[in-house]
């Protein structure tokens, strides 16, 4: 077997080839992919793979584990009871228990009057009687808005694709009733994903909603000028070979100039026209610094900016419009809160109707308008009917002249001269320059805010969003659940529960209404403005904050080895009582699985279905399907009368089957169809692809030609992985050849061409894009009490009570970064990439080493605050030691220390393990180098990872250390 | 002939290589008769806005159809690798892509990226980065080294190995007198041998040097030197060697040298190109060009490597 890229795709072909090309043709052209895909087969061929149900004989995370049948698995944790004798007769509770409330309507009206109750129109007593016979399903009765005790069952994942995203969270939230459900998304750039949500929520009725949790990147193939920002995109950041072909042409024909902002100097700095060594976390300094030197020299799109409403930016060929020239109520204290609504200062309109001055004068307008065009001046600073109003621009370019820019370049780190000729060149390409970001700017304390003012503010500033060459959305996936005239709706379900409850990390919910306000700051943060904060499904398990858990189920992921700090999370992984019973679906046992109670094998990427979709870099409309290549080696299990490997598919139809859930098992579909299968599911899904977008964009059939082929390339495949009548059926004849046109190409996608309109690309954002963001303006901060900041703002580094980070004279700042021979956790395993790189490093500007006296190679322990005796404690009497070996550069800011992730393991194959009493030796090779995440700040008051905690970013590169000689 | 690969096939683009292979092998090119390989502008009824003509996947394309081309018309070409360094990232997808392709073990491989951080003159920070494979040079030093016969070079240029008698000293012999330490001598060893559950691919068999071959067996000797032979397995049915099609940054370039209008003689016209050691005459099918990017500080390889 050898895997190669798709050429049908943009990820793996530039330009690639239509989607219609005959199989055949196609057969003969092989894609670029990177090094970790090339060896993929050694993530499927790993020795230390499980193939079977382990169940802890030990305690947690001693390595003792025995084999058990998967239905006897599936049994215990539905039943619950004495699991462990070891524990010393603790019972745990089962799924059949927590599956207490179970009729939708219930739900429907109990979150109704549970949201009443916050808002304080209803009386817990008032509740307490309305749902008297309902109460012992409920968390806790004086609490209602922690919903019932369904919450209590937590799934939580780390790498989470399309297709097995809905199947399982059909089972979570449709079906069981939990709201429990939460992604890894702030562990790599949150930050980045609820400021873009920021930017993108649209007023409706008052409020601020709608915006998809989503950002933008840089159309690579035309732009003419690029600042990557803490993104290494020749590494990392969604690039290699998506962007790296199109910046490579673009560099060697003199069409593109790319800068980086990276404390590093990254492969990409080695290409580039300037590196700017920025100091970790000034992010916002250097924006600030850009922001008023563009302010002052009016170098921003006047016209862009001008326009407050769709009709104003529609004449101006302009399909996005920002609210920077929106008119802002002022506070005492000279911070903005909400916008000015027209009724305020007398004119004409509802909520949603605002008002900026037009030649001086207030003028009202709705954003959406698209007959009435409404331009506003730029710089306000006015009162109107007793209102002290300003600009969303005039408070930003205030921010922003707060400093000089030599005061600001200071605060980077950076010279001036360097500051003023990135500002220059960025506003030198009209639309075809952009600022593109990643985690560097993203996972600090004050990640939210320096996004808004890079990705955010400069961007908006030269109103390049939509345009070809500028900054853009992405092209979307294709309608694969199904809808508008689509063939099979994948959202049906006979009995959807719409589970309520404020989650176990306080997602999206507000602290003040919460029935548990007991002042600031709270015990732990919440999240307004974020969900899926991933460093705190687990520490909020630990603190019972706001409630206990009974169950957490973790597919994919590996909270400890991956999170800044995640050895915070440890003592309460070992605890059954903080968490009383601990499911994981894993390949290998890995850094967090090796805490597991049951530990249910999992299908590799080459063994299942998945819809991988889209990215906002690719502006082609893209729906790429991973499909079962291989069989699988895992123990084959017995659900719904199906034969199927085990897999986390298998694992929750199996317990939907014992509890009886509806919207699984025969009619799991409203319809009468029957979901006891993956590919009840997937193969629909390919179906909805192949419909298309619209009745006219309906795929041929396959050829008997290409029929044939399919077959043929399936014929080593195992009847419970491929059975045609069983994939056929389930689509029935009409849709059976076209769904396999979609899979014997791997998906669908537009033409290279398509994927640009004239002057922009074809898919766009077209819609306001918010400059002030009136949101965070009017929501405090659960742990300051204070209301955030409503436009990009430069804030210092902070812990979550807003206090200065302590780091006892450490001096080094640490920051980590990618390598493209190692994905954050898991390619240890593949052998043919650490025979390239055995090992990683801690690299240290000559500078720096010299004065510590460390020369190249000298070992090193990385010693921190947070972890004084630099060790990873992952076990009873189990230490692994933080220590590595120094790599002298200058290819580096001096003061900053950085090390490669992925390295350093002490499972995951790199430790002995015990199953059914047998000692399987781990593999020193995959002990190699270090992971220092466990030096990386602890938060004092939250004692668990330090994050943003308005954009919910967790925190990798704001903590100093030492390096001493080991 | 071509029986490469392997129980766990699931590719079908594979499939369809063996398919040709099959072909080809039983004397007839049925296998491609009929085949016209569409750009992306025939396939598509839109027409196109002007793609760079530096763009990866049109190059792709060009030497695929240039390869089709030589196998069809049965032409003796002369294989040139061309490496424009300044698309190189050292991502190491090559590396990667060859050991899939061409099984080795700890003990080497086919192939390397080089990266230099520290120029002769210093410059600052500062990073390139160089793939390197045998060169098959028309004069090979490690012919030299080792008994006559052992060592001969094919008509297209590429240099092969007797792999029957290329081993112990001699295998030892050939992989010193490298210059570019290209040539290294495989002991059989496997990466997850010495696992608790060896696997199977690393025994899978493969065709080198005009035999199919199992690593890891072979008798008392085991000590066979084995190098990059361009992938003369695929290219005598048409496919591209490994690292050039999984090239992300589009800086490997593949075709015959002997042909005025194949792509690697348009891409190094009027070009300076080094290749290496040139000084001692070895006639290398494998050459660089190495040219400062408008933006970037530069130092000029050919000073040295003329």
């Amino acid at each position: 077997m050898k895997i190669d890229g798709n050429p049908y795709g943009p990820r793996a072909m530039d330009p690639h080839i239509d989607w219609r090309t005959p199989v055949a043709q196609a057969a003969r052209l092989n894609g670029t992919i990177c090094p970790k895909g090339q060896s993929g087969l050694q993530t499927t061929y790993d020795p230390y793979r499980v193939v079977k149900v382990l169940k802890r004989a030990g305690a947690r995370g001693e390595g003792k584990w025995m084999t058990i049948p998967f239905a006897q698995a599936i049994s215990e944790i539905v039943e619950g009871g004495m699991l462990f004798p070891q524990d010393g007769g603790v019972s745990v509770t089962g799924l059949r228990e927590l599956y207490a409330l179970k009729d939708p309507k219930v739900y429907t009206s109990m979150a109704a009057d549970a949201t009443a109750v916050q808002d304080k129109k209803m009386t817990v007593a008032e509740f307490k009687t309305k749902y008297a016979s309902e109460l012992d399903k409920l968390i806790d009765p004086e609490h209602p808005d922690f919903g019932p005790k369904n919450n209590q069952f937590v799934f939580n994942w780390g790498r989470l694709k399309g297709g097995r995203s809905e199947f399982f969270l059909r089972f979570v939230k449709d079906s069981f009733g939990s709201t429990n459900a939460h992604g890894h998304t702030t562990v790599c750039q949150g930050s980045i994903y609820f400021a873009g949500k920021s930017m993108a929520d649209q007023p409706s009725g008052g409020r601020w909603t709608g915006g998809a949790k989503a950002y933008w990147m840089a159309d690579t193939s035309h732009a003419e000028f690029i600042i990557y920002w803490g993104a290494n995109v020749l590494e990392g950041n969604y690039g290699p070979p998506l962007k790296v072909p199109k910046i490579t042409r673009g560099l060697a024909s003199n069409r593109l100039r790319v800068a980086v902002v990276d404390p590093r100097h990254t492969k990409m700095a080695a290409k580039a026209w300037k590196w700017l060594a920025i100091k970790p976390g000034e992010d916002a300094a250097l924006a600030m610094a850009m922001i008023r030197w563009i302010i002052d020299n009016k170098r921003y799109d006047e016209k862009y900016l001008a326009n407050c409403n769709k009709a104003a930016a529609t004449g101006d060929s302009e399909p996005t419009w920002s609210n920077g020239a929106w008119l802002v109520k002022m506070r005492a204290d000279g911070t903005g809160s909400g916008f000015v609504r027209a009724s305020e200062v007398g004119l004409e309109g509802d909520a949603d109707t605002f008002v900026c001055m037009s030649g001086g004068k207030p003028r009202a307008f709705k954003s959406d308008d698209t007959s009435n065009a409404v331009e506003g001046d730029l710089f306000v600073d006015n009162t109107i009917n007793g209102i002290k109003v300003k600009s969303g621009l005039q408070i930003l370019s205030e921010e922003a002249h707060r400093k000089t820019i030599e005061q600001w370049a200071s605060a980077a780190g950076l010279s001036t001269a360097d500051v003023l000729a990135l500002a220059a060149e960025f506003t030198s390409h009209g639309k075809r320059a952009v600022v593109e970001i990643h985690r560097g700017v993203s996972q600090h304390t004050n990640g939210f805010y320096n996004v808004l003012a890079t990705m955010g503010a400069l961007n908006t500033l030269i109103g390049n969003l939509d345009w070809k060459g500028g900054l853009v959305y992405g092209g979307g996936a294709y309608g694969e659940m199904g809808g508008s005239g689509r063939p099979f709706n994948l959202a049906d379900h006979p009995a959807k529960i719409t589970p309520f409850g404020i989650d176990i990390i306080r997602g999206g919910a507000t602290y003040e209404k919460s029935t548990i306000f007991a002042g600031y700051p709270a015990k732990r943060p919440w999240y307004p403005l974020a969900t899926d904060v991933y460093q705190e499904v687990i520490p909020s398990a630990g603190d019972a904050y706001p409630y206990p858990i009974k169950a957490l189920f973790l597919y994919q992921g590996s909270p400890v080895y991956a999170l800044p700090g995640g050895h915070s999370l440890i003592p309460t992984l070992r605890d059954p009582k903080k968490i009383p019973l601990f499911v994981t679906s894993d390949i290998v046992i890995g850094e967090t699985s090796i805490y597991s109670d049951y530990l249910f094998p999992d299908l590799t990427f080459l063994e299942r279905w998945e819809f991988h979709r889209t990215h906002p870099a690719i502006v082609h409309r893209v729906s790429p399907v991973r499909q079962p290549a291989i069989a699988s080696p895992n123990e084959v299990a017995l659900v719904y009368g199906e034969e199927m490997p085990v897999s986390m598919e298998a694992v929750f139809l199996a317990i939907a089957e014992r509890l009886n859930l509806p919207g699984f098992g025969p009619g799991g579909f409203s319809s009468g169809a029957n979901l006891t299968k993956p590919e009840d599911y997937y193969p629909r899904m390919v179906a909805n692809i192949a419909f298309g977008d619209s009745a006219g964009d309906v795929c041929p059939d396959a050829s008997a030609e290409e029929m044939a082929t399919f077959a043929a390339a399936r014929k080593h495949l195992p009847k419970n992985v491929f059975d045609p009548s069983r994939w056929a059926g389930t689509v029935g004849d009409a849709w059976w050849r076209k769904v396999v046109y979609v899979l014997n190409r791997g998906g669908r996608w537009w033409s290279y061409a398509e994927a640009w309109s004239g002057e922009h690309v074809k898919n766009k954002f077209g819609k306001l894009v918010n400059l002030y963001h009136e949101k965070p303006a009017t929501t405090r901060n659960s742990m300051t009490g204070e209301y955030m900041a409503g436009i990009p703002a430069y804030l210092p580094l902070s812990n979550s009570v807003g206090r200065e980070l302590q780091h006892n004279d450490a001096g080094l700042t640490m920051i980590t970064h990618r390598n493209m021979l190692a994905c954050k956790s898991r390619t240890i395993s593949n052998y043919w990439l650490t025979d390239i790189l055995p090992d990683n490093d801690i690299g240290i500007h000559e500078s720096d080493a010299a004065r510590l006296g460390l020369r190249n190679n000298d070992r090193v322990w990385v010693i921190s605050r947070a972890n004084p005796d630099a060790v990873w404690a992952y076990g009873p009497g189990l230490n692994k030691p933080m220590v590595g070996k120094v790599r002298t550069t200058n290819r580096i800011r001096p003061g900053v220390v950085t090390f490669a992730l992925g390295y350093g393991h002490w499972a995951y194959g790199a430790s002995n393990q015990t199953i059914d009493g047998d000692m399987i030796p781990g593999d020193p090779r995959r002990a190699a180098g270090i992971h220092a995440n466990a030096a990386m700040y602890v938060d004092e008051h939250m004692r668990s990872p330090l994050s943003d905690v308005v954009g919910g970013s967790a925190v990798f590169y704001d903590t100093k250390v030492f390096l001493a000689k080991a | 002939m071509n029986n490469t690969s392997t129980s766990h096939e699931a590719n079908p683009r594979r499939s369809f290589f063996r398919a040709i292979a099959a072909g080809i092998g039983s004397g007839s090119l049925a296998g491609l008769a009929g085949f016209k390989l569409l750009t992306t502008q025939e396939a598509t009824a839109a027409p196109l806005p002007p793609v760079s003509a530096e763009a990866t996947g049109t190059l792709v394309i060009r030497m695929q159809r240039e390869l089709e081309e030589i196998v069809a018309k049965r032409v003796t070409p002369n294989w040139l690798m061309v490496v424009d360094t300044r698309k190189c990232i050292g991502c190491d997808a090559c590396t990667v892509a060859c050991r899939a392709e061409n099984p080795t073990g700890p003990a080497g491989n086919f192939r390397r990226v080089i990266q230099r951080e520290h120029p002769a003159v210093s410059v600052g920070p500062w990073a390139i980065f160089k793939p390197v494979n045998c060169l098959q040079c028309d004069n090979p030093p490690c012919a030299k080294a080792v008994p006559d016969g052992m060592i001969w070079k094919r008509p297209d240029g590429i240099v092969e190995f007797d792999d029957t008698k290329l081993r112990g000293q001699y295998a030892r012999a050939a992989a010193k007198a490298c210059p570019f330490q290209l040539v290294h001598v495989d002991d059989g060893r496997t990466f997850t041998g010495d696992t608790p559950a060896p696997q199977a691919y690393e025994r899978r068999s493969f065709v080198e040097n005009g035999k199919v071959q199992t690593r890891g067996k072979g008798g008392a000797s085991p000590d066979v030197a084995r190098k990059c032979t361009f992938c003369s397995h695929l290219l005598d049915v048409g496919v591209l060697p490994a690292c050039v099609t999984t090239c992300i940054g589009g800086a490997m370039h593949f075709g015959d040298g002997n042909n005025p209008n194949s792509l690697v003689n348009e891409i190094t016209g009027g070009r300076r190109l080094f290749t290496g050691h040139s000084n001692q005459g070895l006639k290398t099918h494998v050459v660089y060009f190495e040219e400062s990017m408008p933006d970037t500080t530069h130092v000029d390889c050919t000073v040295c490597h003329y």
